[in-house]
């Protein structure tokens, strides 16, 4: 008799085990990622440059594959970006609110660092981001 | 006997990821920490007038001072853009001469974590200085000599906005004290014109 044994490790099996959990996970992966991305960027320069953008498409493709449902990638873009940015924000501000900051500094370090995020993120890069998002779940779709 | 079911080409690209986005996080935490010590790095400084020496020789007074500024932060990632100043001579607490800015002197240079930038001066002030100082110090009086300094800072934020430190210092014979009085924020408007920032 054969018994098939599984390669996978019992954590990864559990959050593989279903689609809705695996969509949760990567969603919230796909955050942290984006943060990161951002994060790394803005902290040296306060820009994005082509290759911290194409990190960030790199990352987007490969999520929106691993959701493979245009539907679901379509949300998970967006709740990824939700999440990414709330995280990038509160690190950013973490000095004004930890009172870090004296007043008026910490009012116009929060509204800078507002600029700095709006700017990074709206209008072009979030539609190209979602593209690419969607570009993967079709690749996914197709290929895996 | 047992035989290896391989994961799905999903599967590998999930745990990829899942690699991937735990590496960035991780590798972003020493960026996140870095960049908290940003602000109380500002305020930690340091300017220091390592000396200050004066000759009045009836035309003017010849000015040497030399300033040491430090890093006492452990931020990593601050330069030196510009340093400038202007001087007064202070006859009373009620009179001082103002004497102009400082002669220009390129200087630029990082700002690593218990790093120094070194500077000196050499020029002269005012005959009608002269005349004032040695007129103050025959009547039994004290002349102090006041820097205003504003050191301004090359930072991540110069896409949006200057960043510099202000300093006081003063001296009357040998090295003086100087004491950082605030932090400027200048926001950048695309249009044009300049915006105000927090002091700290």
């Amino acid at each position: 008799m054969v018994e098939a044994r599984n390669l996978q490790p019992t954590q990864l099996r559990w959050v593989l085990a279903t689609e809705k959990r695996r969509a949760i996970f990567i969603v919230i992966l796909w955050g942290v990622a984006l943060a990161s991305i951002y994060a790394q960027a803005l902290y040296q320069r306060s820009y994005m440059t082509i290759y911290d953008q194409a990190a960030i498409l790199v990352v987007c493709l490969a999520a929106g594959a691993i959701m493979v449902d245009f539907s679901r990638a379509l949300l998970g873009y967006i709740a990824s970006m939700a999440i990414g940015l709330v995280l990038l924000f509160l690190t950013v501000t973490l000095p004004s609110t930890l009172g870090a900051l004296p007043s008026p500094a910490d009012v116009v370090v929060t509204d800078l660092w507002v600029s700095i995020v709006f700017k990074a993120v709206f209008p072009f890069p979030f539609v190209v981001f979602l593209i690419a998002s969607l570009i993967g779940a079709g690749l996914g779709e197709s290929y895996l | 006997m047992t035989a290896s079911v391989a994961m799905s080409r999903r599967d590998q690209l999930t745990i990829l990821f899942i690699l991937v986005a735990i590496t960035a996080a991780a590798l972003n935490v020493m960026g996140t920490v870095n960049y908290l010590r940003f602000y109380p790095t500002l305020t930690k400084l340091q300017l220091d007038m390592t000396s200050f020496q004066w000759n009045n020789t009836g035309e003017a007074i010849e000015i040497t001072a030399s300033f040491l500024i430090r890093n006492s932060g452990n931020y990593d990632g601050l330069n030196l853009k510009s340093f400038e100043g202007v001087f007064n001579i202070q006859l009373s607490p009620t009179v001082t001469m103002s004497q102009g800015s400082i002669p220009f002197k390129r200087l630029t240079g990082p700002l690593d974590p218990g790093g120094t930038v070194s500077t000196s001066y050499k020029f002269n002030s005012t005959a009608e200085a002269a005349r004032r100082v040695r007129e103050t110090i025959d009547s039994g009086g004290e002349v102090k000599f006041i820097f205003e300094i504003d050191m301004i800072l090359l930072t991540f934020l110069e896409s949006y906005t200057g960043v510099s430190a202000f300093y006081l210092c003063e001296a009357s014979q040998g090295p003086g004290t100087c004491e950082q009085r605030f932090i400027t924020l200048t926001t950048k408007i695309e249009q044009g014109g300049g915006g105000g920032g927090g002091g700290a």
